[in-house]
């Protein structure tokens, strides 16, 4: 006997399974052919606003909207970007650049040198009397260029002049914004201009949506030069995910990850379709010393003596910690200018080999005896008992601590370890000028890491006098140093201040307010069986993405048709020999596959998960529902 | 129940919200490192720089009582200030974005994990000894004890890892689809949500059923039961008239209180998941030290849980009769 | 129906046939509005119409534990006529309740009724029955007033939806109809209808009792078994229960098991009584008799140590001891560890149930069986009437009332069988109401 339960049941499933069968055509018409490049990071985009961003997603963001006024090239060269020729004037005190002709904004207005002006003045106006643009991360590109006005006599020409001869102009990292957008952007506002999307700008993608997961970027319709094959462009976020990126990457969710961790890294080498680079990076891991000199909570006075520091650098065992934890992706550390910066890096005499009997030699030698326990005492007669912090930012740092402990126990010197909170620890490192030192800088050493710029600067004035109170982290004051900065700085060439950078480097490696213990690689994977054209900055030894600039996004060619789209002024041949001693491995590009281009896995499995709870549902309605009463009762 | 004991609750729920407003201000700024500092990982930074970034954000003012004042008048008028982080972005937009992604998430598998956990637990205590009984439970006490991310990882690592079917993360696809139509949309949706959603029903699952458990074995051993039975009721009617009436008070306290902390979402689950709510929210602003953030996200979670406590005490009056008064 | 067509010896046997058959249909169907002219509906459709109300033979219920099973009732026999009140009697733990609630198997899940025992309600064995099959019997045919009705009512209902639910449940009627009976019922135990819409907790509890009640008559039961229901209440409440169920019993002809420990009620209130010990049944018969001459040991004590308001002032007559550990009850006569009149025989035998002719059952070793009803030892009959006069019995507690009890024993017909008519049991003296 059907009971109306069973007929409402059916129906209901009847009901169920139409409204999904409506649904399926839909969900079957997979993506046209619009071509998506998905790229993942672990950092989250902080602002779509260039003069307002920390992070290096923000810098890849906004070289794909914005040209710089000259961009750097495949080699980090200058080649054209907002401006497409350049000449310096015979005194070198000032640079004419030339507009390209015809360019316009990517909503259809003029690209002219008025936007140039603007935006220079925008920077220069900020920084008079000691402001700041923003987070005064992009003012140093004009004040160390001694930058003293812009103008710009025609529509086609801007003219720059100097103070002083300089060769910065063409490696500024200063994108050129829309005067007609950003007119009403001042310097004292600047922080709360959003630039939200669209944005518009002259470079090869410009952002059209910008979530908390992801920004993504079209083809700027109006673009002067070649863009890649792919139409979209989407930077997906995983922060604090580093793993779930790596899977999503396994999955094919994404076509290139940046950062992974080094284990990930080592599967990825030899999965399918996929290039594993790990190249030379622009940065490096350094253990610092509290070497401040006027107080402070350093616990003891053995740290301010540069005898002290350079005898422990014999007792760090780099290419162990490169190969234990790292897993072999870095090169061992000597100066604060890695080799990345191939113009400017100078491996300096007498490179500290790791050598326990020459560490303990060199401290008895500097007067640090040990002690009735082992421990070496210090001037003062106190044992030597350093605390080493490390911030949880990295795993990898508290191995290096471990590690280090362990050797400094060797030569005598007792290390306690611990990793502390990234934010309480920076707090910790930087001195309040406006307050005494009495109670502040409570560490001895910490190991952190730097990443620096094309340009050396940024990585040399970390140490000057002047950042105590700022960036400095080792409170580390040599006169002669700083000199040696402002020297540098004011070099009308660049054999003159590869002179001066070169002394800079000597001193700091003899001085020893660091002991830079590595220059990690940066570790990049990338499929090859969606996009192919993958050229690395530098091209020997570099990576595509996430260095500076972004000329190999427009570099790609779509790997599932025959022939590759022609090739630009540079060669696209995808190479992938690193310098610094490791190895990628390449997988030979396969026959075109054609890949699903629309959203990952089909359908099919969730209609089925989703008539299984529909499912579980009815049980459990028809479990809890009223029986029909026993016909029994009637009978009796 | 009068309108003065509701004016009475609304009130006092008020002023709890108020006390706690002006609490998560002095914690989050007596947390060591401020945000201006944070700054300091990028060698361009200048004094200058962070000094400028300090003023604009307010902090070099005394924290009490001049920033404290300030954040009482501008959140009483709807402001909640500027982000840390998101350079530019009003705090209410940082918010309002990503409100709903967790409140989808752990609203819903909080609903299938009431819905699933008091069948379960209902059932059990009614057949207790029974095989589904000894299942129910032992998987049910495993379940409550894995933390969210244990869970998380397992069904990341076989059903999207392992068998390709649903997305890794995310909540939707970007870009690429020609097909922006709704349904397609939803689906795709509903594809990444599948994943999470389960994760945060299983980890919630346990305590309902075991919660409605132990309440329905109770309840069974009430008098009323045997006079229930006595009357000659059908074991159904028995169970589902007069024992889960009394059984499901527990639980809908239960219920009530935790829908007050969907806001607050899962952490866990949204982080191995890449789920762009409130939790992964929480986390990148509490790396960053962006204050107004997250003093924004826990006056929406206190609010919430403040609410859905005083729901809870006016649901529970209308269905025991016996506290009405 | 004969088909006229036919004709010839055949059809007519048939007619003839067919005839008987209507006769006795209709004799039966008399027999059952005869007997049982107060029910509103016709009795079980397997009701044997000439059975007595209940009969229950050899009950034995068990109950399983950890360390073995418990025989909380062991062989207990009794009969329930119509529209008779029986009153179970006992100490705490002596089975009675267990007795009422496996009349309809109520019981927990370890609980279970003996092979050998029948619960024949209208000749109808309720113990062979499944659950399913059971239950049409209970509320319908045996209702149960429960004690203390704070617990037994569904705290988070309305009173009057609770005494709906068997009438609309059971019965088939809507809901609206249900409602309505449920008032009746309410105005019926005194409880004003519109108070119907409380919840429990809302009412005294006297008020509960009678919502009880009101909800045990429900259905129109034939049997009610009341099992504590004053216990919980003070006395002035508990005589006006008492005085409700008496009225109830009166106008609707009520079959009452009232189970108690309090003497007391079962004298006001009942016919016959049953007085078990340790699970097992001491003496049973009517009351009047029992009361007067009680003959077991257990129930002279029983009686001995009710107080005496007119007597002179005295100390209790305790009862030394306390009931057997039913994991290992005594061998032979449970009681006999306590039992002043312990013989040998009793620590080994069990003692056998002798019938007199007054009605009276008793097991016990003093009355073997043939016992004419003199105990075997001393002390005689004479003695133990000596025994309850000493305690005041007899020219004490009943001496108000001895008119009515000598009124009651003229209307007893000494054969155990009865003759059944309305209002059987009870005159329509109300000199009882007086009493009160």
């Amino acid at each position: 006997m059907r009971s109306p339960l069973c007929d409402r049941f059916a129906r209901t499933l009847a009901a169920f399974g139409l409204a999904l069968a409506a649904l399926l055509p839909a969900a079957a018409v997979q993506a046209k052919d619009i071509l998506t490049l998905r790229v993942g990071t672990v950092e989250s985009l902080d602002s779509l606003n260039p003069f307002e961003t920390a992070l290096n997603v923000g810098y890849e963001v906004f070289t794909l909207n914005y040209d710089l006024l000259v961009n750097f090239g495949p080699n980090n060269d200058p080649v054209p970007g907002f401006a497409d020729s350049w000449t310096q004037s015979a005194d070198q005190l000032s640079w004419t650049f030339h507009i390209r002709d015809g360019m316009k904004w990517s909503d259809g207005q003029p690209a002219t040198s008025a936007d140039v002006v603007y935006t220079y003045n925008l920077e220069l106006n900020g920084t008079k009397n000691g402001g700041v643009v923003g987070l005064g991360y992009l003012d140093p590109y004009l004040k160390d260029s001694f930058v003293t006005g812009v103008t710009a006599p025609d529509p086609s020409h801007v003219v720059i002049t100097t103070s002083r001869p300089t060769t910065k102009l063409t490696h500024s990292y200063i994108p050129i914004v829309p005067q007609h957008i950003w007119k009403n952007v001042t310097p004292a506002n600047v922080a709360n201009f959003a630039n939200n999307v669209p944005v518009v700008g002259t470079g090869p993608y410009q952002a059209v949506e910008s979530t908390s997961q992801y920004v993504r970027l079209v083809r700027n319709p109006y673009y002067w030069g070649k863009q890649g094959a792919e139409d979209e462009i989407v930077i997906q976020y995983y922060p604090s995910a580093p793993d779930t990126m790596v899977a999503a990457f396994k999955n094919s969710e994404l076509d290139y990850i940046h950062s992974p961790s080094a284990e990930s890294f080592n599967q990825l080498k030899t999965a399918k379709n996929t290039v594993a680079l790990a190249s030379e990076g622009n940065g490096f891991t350094q253990l610092n010393y509290n070497t401040y000199t006027k107080g402070g909570g350093a616990s003891t006075t053995a740290l301010q003596d540069p005898a002290f520091r350079k005898a422990l650098g014999y007792a760090i065992d780099k290419p162990t910690l490169i190969q234990k934890v790292l897993l072999g992706y870095a090169s061992p550390g000597t100066t604060q200018v890695p080799p990345w910066e191939t113009n400017w890096h100078v491996e300096p005499n007498d490179v500290r080999q790791f050598n326990i009997d020459t560490a303990n030699s060199m401290l008895d030698a500097a007067g640090y005896p040990r002690g009735p326990n082992g421990t070496r005492i210090d001037r003062q007669g106190k044992p030597i008992n350093l605390r080493l912090y490390a911030p949880n930012t990295d795993p990898s740092y508290a191995k290096d601590a471990q590690f280090i402990q362990g050797w400094f126990g060797q030569v005598g010197i007792k290390v306690s370890a611990q990793v502390l909170d990234e934010g309480t620890l920076v707090t910790d490192e930087a001195l309040d000028t406006t307050k005494p030192a009495k109670g502040q800088l409570n560490y001895d050493m910490v190991i952190w890491g730097w990443v620096g710029d094309p340009d050396p600067n940024a990585l040399l004035q970390i140490l000057l006098t002047s950042s105590i109170g700022s960036t400095s982290d080792s409170q580390w004051s040599d006169p002669q140093y700083d000199q040696l900065y402002v020297q540098q700085n004011e070099a009308a060439n660049d054999a003159d201040r590869k002179m001066y950078i070169t002394q800079m480097q000597q001193i700091f490696y003899d001085q020893a307010p660091y002991d830079i213990l590595y220059y990690d690689n940066n570790l990049d994977t990338y499929h090859t069986d969606k996009f192919a054209g993958w050229q690395n900055q530098p091209v020997q030894g570099g990576a595509p993405f996430f260095q500076d600039g972004s000329i190999n996004y427009t570099l790609l060619t779509d790997a599932t048709k025959a022939t590759p789209a022609p090739s630009a002024s540079v060669n696209a041949e995808p190479t992938a020999a690193g310098s610094g001693g490791v190895a990628a491995s390449v997988a030979p590009a396969p026959a075109p596959v054609p890949t699903d281009t629309g959203s990952s896995g089909s359908a099919l499995p969730l209609i089925v998960g989703v008539i299984a709870i529909a499912a579980l549902l009815v049980v459990f309605i028809m479990m809890t529902r009223r029986r029909r009463a026993a016909a029994a009762e009637d009978d009796e | 129940m009068g309108s003065r004991y509701l004016i009475r609750k609304v009130v006092g729920a008020c002023l709890t919200i108020f006390m706690i407003v002006i609490l998560n201000f002095v914690l989050f700024r007596m947390m060591p490192g401020s945000p201006d500092r944070i700054l300091l990982r990028n060698p361009n930074v200048t004094a200058d720089a962070m000094a400028a970034a300090r003023i604009r954000w307010g902090l070099d003012k005394p924290l009490i009582p001049d920033q404290l004042v300030d954040y009482l008048e501008s959140t009483a008028s709807g402001d909640l200030g500027f982000s840390f982080k998101f350079h530019g972005e009003p705090v209410t937009d940082v918010l309002a974005g990503r409100i709903w992604p967790t409140v989808i998430l752990f609203g819903l598998g909080e609903v299938l994990a009431i819905i699933f956990g008091l069948a379960l637990g209902a059932y059990s205590g009614w057949r207790r000894g029974g095989p589904i009984d000894y299942i129910g439970n032992g998987v049910s006490l495993i379940l409550y004890s894995m933390p969210y991310f244990v869970i998380g990882i397992l069904i990341l690592g076989v059903f999207a890892i392992g068998l390709h079917w649903f997305p890794t993360s995310g909540m939707l696809t970007v870009g690429g689809s020609g097909d922006d139509s709704f349904p397609s949309q939803l689906l795709d949706f509903l594809g990444h949500l599948a994943l999470p959603v389960t994760t945060v029903a299983i980890g919630l699952i346990g305590q309902y059923s075991i919660l409605m458990r132990s309440s329905v074995i109770e309840t069974l051993g009430e008098d009323y039961i045997t006079t229930a039975r006595g009357k000659g009721l059908t074991s159904g009617r028995i169970l589902r008239s007069h024992a889960l009436p009394n059984a499901l008070l527990p639980a809908v306290t239960l219920i009530a209180i935790n829908l007050g902390y969907v806001i607050g979402g899962a952490i866990t689950v949204e982080v191995v998941f890449n789920w762009p709510g409130l939790g992964t929210l929480t986390v990148t602003a509490l790396e960053a030290r962006d204050y107004p953030v997250l003093q924004g996200i826990f006056l929406l979670l206190s609010i919430s849980v403040v609410v859905a406590n005083l729901i809870a005490d006016l649901i529970y009056g209308r269905l025991d009769p016996r506290v009405r008064s | 129906m004969t088909d006229p067509s036919r004709s010839g010896t055949p059809a007519l046997d048939d007619e003839v046939a067919d005839a008987a058959a209507v006769a006795t249909r209709a004799a039966a169907l008399d027999a059952q509005t005869l007997i049982r002219g107060r029910r509103q509906w016709p009795l079980p459709k397997q009701a044997d119409p000439n059975a007595p109300l209940l009969v229950v033979e050899h009950l034995t219920t068990r109950f399983k534990m950890a360390g073995g099973s418990i025989k909380a009732v062991d062989d207990v026999s009794f009969t329930l006529n119509d529209g008779e009140a029986l009153g179970i009697a006992g100490e705490s733990g002596c089975g009675k309740t267990t007795t009422a609630l496996s009349l309809v198997r109520l019981l927990p899940a370890n609980g279970r009724i003996g092979k050998d025992s029948s619960v024949r309600l209208f000749g109808i064995d309720l113990a062979r029955k499944s659950e399913d099959a059971l239950r049409r019997y209970r509320w319908r045919e045996i209702s149960i007033i429960f004690q203390g009705a704070m617990n037994a009512l569904n705290p988070v209902r309305r009173v009057n939806e609770q005494i709906a639910e068997p009438v609309e449940l059971r019965l088939k009627v809507n809901k609206a109809d249900a409602m309505k009976r449920a008032g009746e019922l309410l105005e019926l135990v005194g409880i004003p209808a519109r108070r119907g819409q409380a919840y429990p907790h809302e009412l005294s509890g006297g008020m509960r009792q009678r919502a009880m009640i009101a909800m045990a008559l429900a259905c129109d039961p034939a049997v009610v078994i009341g099992d504590e229901p004053t216990t919980a209440l003070d006395v002035m409440v508990q005589a006006q229960i008492l005085e409700l169920l008496e009225r109830l019993r009166r106008e609707l002809g009520l079959s009452l098991i009232l189970i108690t420990h309090d003497l007391s009620v079962i004298a006001e209130t009942c016919d016959r009584v049953m007085v078990m010990y340790a699970g097992k049944v001491a003496e049973e018969g009517a009351v009047s008799v029992i009361f007067r001459t009680p003959r077991h040991p257990y129930t002279q004590k029983l009686i001995g140590a009710f107080p005496n308001i007119h007597a002179d002032r005295r100390t209790l007559d305790v009862i030394p001891g306390s009931p057997p550990d039913l994991r290992e009850p005594p061998p032979g006569c449970r009681f006999h560890p306590r039992c002043p009149f312990a013989m040998a025989v009793c620590s080994v035998e069990v003692p056998p149930e002798v019938t007199f002719a007054d009605g009276v059952r008793v097991a016990c070793h003093l009355y073997p069986a043939g016992s004419d009803g003199a105990p075997i030892t001393r002390p005689t009959k004479d003695a133990i009437a000596g025994g309850v006069a000493e305690a005041g019995l007899g020219a004490g507690v009943f001496s108000d009332r001895d008119e009515a009890f000598d009124e009651l024993e003229d209307a007893l017909d000494p054969a155990p069988s009865h003759t059944l008519s309305p209002g059987h049991g009870l005159t329509d003296d109300h000199s009882l109401d007086q009493i009160q």
